[in-house]
């Protein structure tokens, strides 16, 4: 299309030209985004002011629904669960991740290949396949952990794994790490190996041994991959669904309830759409919280 | 302060041998250039002098001790390198004690030390700074702080020059030199550039291929190249090149060259030369006078490309045998296509030996 202007053409003219331009281009994907995306959501939102009752709309209650939330045990125990969550993925899976990835850094590209390809594999393991796995190595009679224990002599150590309330979070958490971590080997390796070899070597002459360039060089030049990787971390810890779901379903009792198992449960199981969608926008306005934030840090760092 | 020596230093990387046995002694106190082209093997050099590199054969030594398996923090030696490798999240000032900061050196001492070397590099106002916020001769100086203020044996500078402008690089030449003449530390310094090692030197290491082509001080390099690497190498422009024999002309032994000119040559630079013997004829473009009258005979140069540089000119000029270039002191009129009267300075010029390439004037050869 080539734009013709009979005098030399206004601003105003030439942006609203460039816009209607714009928007042409973007029409499709925009009609998508709005056609499952946006109205769901502002479905959710809606539904989320009403009473309902066996699937239908009982009567309109306006806030009613988020009143319930502070009484809602179940919510913050969720909630509560959620927080230790991200709290265990940032420091466990991220750390791990980049003491591997320091460690992998030095050794040869084929080494890198093949170590990388290793570490990344269980990230592309299904969720819920991740789940029966762990399912099976945590299984109190026949699970590879106890079998283990047993063979070291620390079979005293064993139990009902993911059936304990003390155990029961901590154990799921470890196999969300085994699923995370990979990926963080492979972010950070990469961010590390764009870091300049020279300030490495500059370190070395400086009289830094590998501990020393890991804390004076490595770590503070890595600040907004361990950034991103946090705030990602922190997202998913809040959205993650599939695991406890497969493995647990929220039990024993509430000891591995998070924000989504709530959530199904009250809509699929209880019925009761309407709390169901305030829980929903609830956890939304957390994860864009954290999203928006994450936007405005990585984008000042 | 401290010396150093290589003693028939290899390196490998796998099958290719980068360095070829490199024997070299540095005095205490000089300042030596590694030059040569890329790929030669002086940053290898240099790198495992450091520690950075890892020998295959030969020994290094500093101050007479070998330092094959020390790691690089137990050399007590200070590198400048290319991108500077200032650490980006610290200031100048922590860039500069970093190594004090390592060494638990106590504050006080740290403080002064960085203090000195901001005094000495005109840095003083920019310890605060980040490396982001200073301009390429602010950084190089920074990377040169660092080194100072760790008071090293030795020296070492990596291509230092090469990310500046060429101004700014005149200008860091002579602060490097001024700044060796001050602490006299060992220094070892590599570059591509044969008109940095010309100005900055003690001695110039010429290297090519993994070896070592020739070393002396940069007069002796240009005056009395061994061979025609050394030759064509150092000196901007380059030394002009004929090929050609050694022919007897009425009892007098002439340069006959394939282009069919003759030339002058003396005693002195043919050496023990053999009539007929293949060679090759170098003279140094301002060696070559236009006051004369050598092109009366075969050999009319025909000016192609005229370069006025000011206090010189030079001309790109068509021989017979192929091209050349002469330098003219002073702003001549030359156009394109104009015939050169010149005359070459016998006294100046080199014969090397075609096969071998040794300036037969040194040789020796019969």
């Amino acid at each position: 299309m080539v734009a013709v202007f009979p005098c030399h053409p206004q601003p105003w003219d030439m942006f609203m030209y460039n816009s209607r331009q714009a928007l042409l281009f973007v029409l499709p994907a925009l009609l998508l985004y709005v056609a499952f995306v946006a109205v769901p959501i502002l479905q959710v939102a809606a539904y989320s002011l009403f009473s309902w009752d066996n699937g239908s709309i009982k009567a309109f209650s306006g806030l009613g629904n988020y009143q319930r939330l502070t009484s809602d045990g179940v919510f913050w125990t969720a909630l509560g669960h959620n927080a230790i969550w991200a709290v265990l993925t940032l420091c466990f899976p991220l750390m791990i991740g980049l003491v591997l990835a320091s460690i992998l850094a030095e050794r040869s590209p084929r080494t890198i290949r093949l170590m990388s390809a290793l570490y990344f594999l269980p990230r592309t393991i299904p969720l819920v396949v991740a789940g029966i796995i762990w399912g099976w190595i945590y299984n109190p009679i026949f699970g590879l952990l106890n079998y283990v224990l047993d063979l070291i002599g620390l079979g005293s150590l064993g139990g009902a794994w993911l059936a304990e309330s003390g155990s029961a979070l901590l154990s799921l958490n470890a196999a969300g790490a085994w699923t995370f971590y990979g990926f963080c080997v492979l972010i950070y390796l990469s961010a590390i190996q764009s870091i300049d070899p020279s300030l490495y070597e500059a370190a070395s002459l400086d009289g830094a041994g590998w501990g020393q360039r890991f804390r004076f060089i490595t770590v503070p030049l890595l600040k907004s991959t361990t950034l991103f990787l946090g705030l990602y971390a922190a997202i998913e810890a809040m959205r993650f669904f599939d695991l406890v779901w497969v493995t647990t379903q929220g039990g024993p009792g509430y000891d591995t309830e998070v924000l989504t198992t709530h959530i199904y449960k009250t809509f699929f199981l209880v019925g009761d759409f309407g709390y169901a969608a305030a829980l929903s926008v609830v956890l939304l306005a957390i994860v864009l919280t954290i999203g928006g934030l994450s936007y405005r840090i990585l984008s000042q760092s | 302060m401290a010396t150093v020596s290589f003693e028939g230093t290899r390196k490998a990387f796998g099958a290719h041998e980068v360095l070829k046995g490199v024997s070299l002694d540095v005095a205490d106190g000089e300042f030596v250039i590694l030059v040569g082209p890329s790929g030669c093997g002086k940053s290898t050099l240099l790198r495992m002098l450091a520690g950075l590199e890892q020998a295959t054969g030969g020994d290094i030594r500093i101050d007479g001790k070998s330092v094959i398996g020390i790691a690089p923090k137990e050399r007590d030696i200070a590198m400048v390198f290319q991108t500077y490798a200032l650490y980006p999240h610290m200031t100048v000032a922590e860039n500069m004690g970093f190594s004090l900061r390592l060494a638990k050196a106590p504050k006080a001492e740290a403080d002064q030390r960085i203090s000195a070397a901001a005094t000495l590099l005109n840095l003083d106002t920019l310890l605060d700074r980040y490396p982001k916020q200073l301009s390429g001769g602010q950084r190089q100086r920074v990377a040169m702080g660092r080194a100072i203020v760790r008071d090293p044996k030795v020296f070492l500078f990596d291509e230092p020059l090469s990310n500046l402008d060429a101004k700014l690089r005149v200008q860091m030449r002579a602060e490097i030199k001024a700044l060796h003449q001050r602490l006299r530390t060992t220094s070892i310094y590599v570059t591509h550039d044969q008109v940095e090692a010309m100005t900055m030197a003690d001695r110039i290491v010429v290297m090519n291929g993994g070896i070592i082509e020739q070393v002396g001080t940069p007069l002796d390099l240009y005056d009395s190249p061994a061979n025609l690497f050394v030759a064509g190498f150092i000196g901007s422009p380059s030394m002009n090149f004929f090929d050609g024999k050694l022919e007897r002309q009425d009892a007098i032994v002439m340069f006959r060259a394939n282009g069919g000119f003759a030339l002058p040559i003396t005693v002195e630079a043919a050496g023990s030369a053999r009539e007929g013997q293949a060679v090759v004829y170098g003279v140094r473009p301002e060696h070559i006078d236009f006051t004369g009258s050598d092109s009366s005979g075969d050999f009319a140069p025909v000016v192609s490309v005229v370069e006025p540089m000011g206090s010189e000119t030079l001309i790109l000029a068509d021989h017979p045998g192929g091209k050349m270039t002469v330098s003219y002191r002073g702003r001549g009129v030359f156009n394109p296509g104009d015939r050169l009267p010149l005359t070459i300075d016998a006294s100046r010029i080199h014969l090397f030996d075609r096969a071998s390439g040794r300036n037969l004037r040194y040789s020796g050869q019969h």
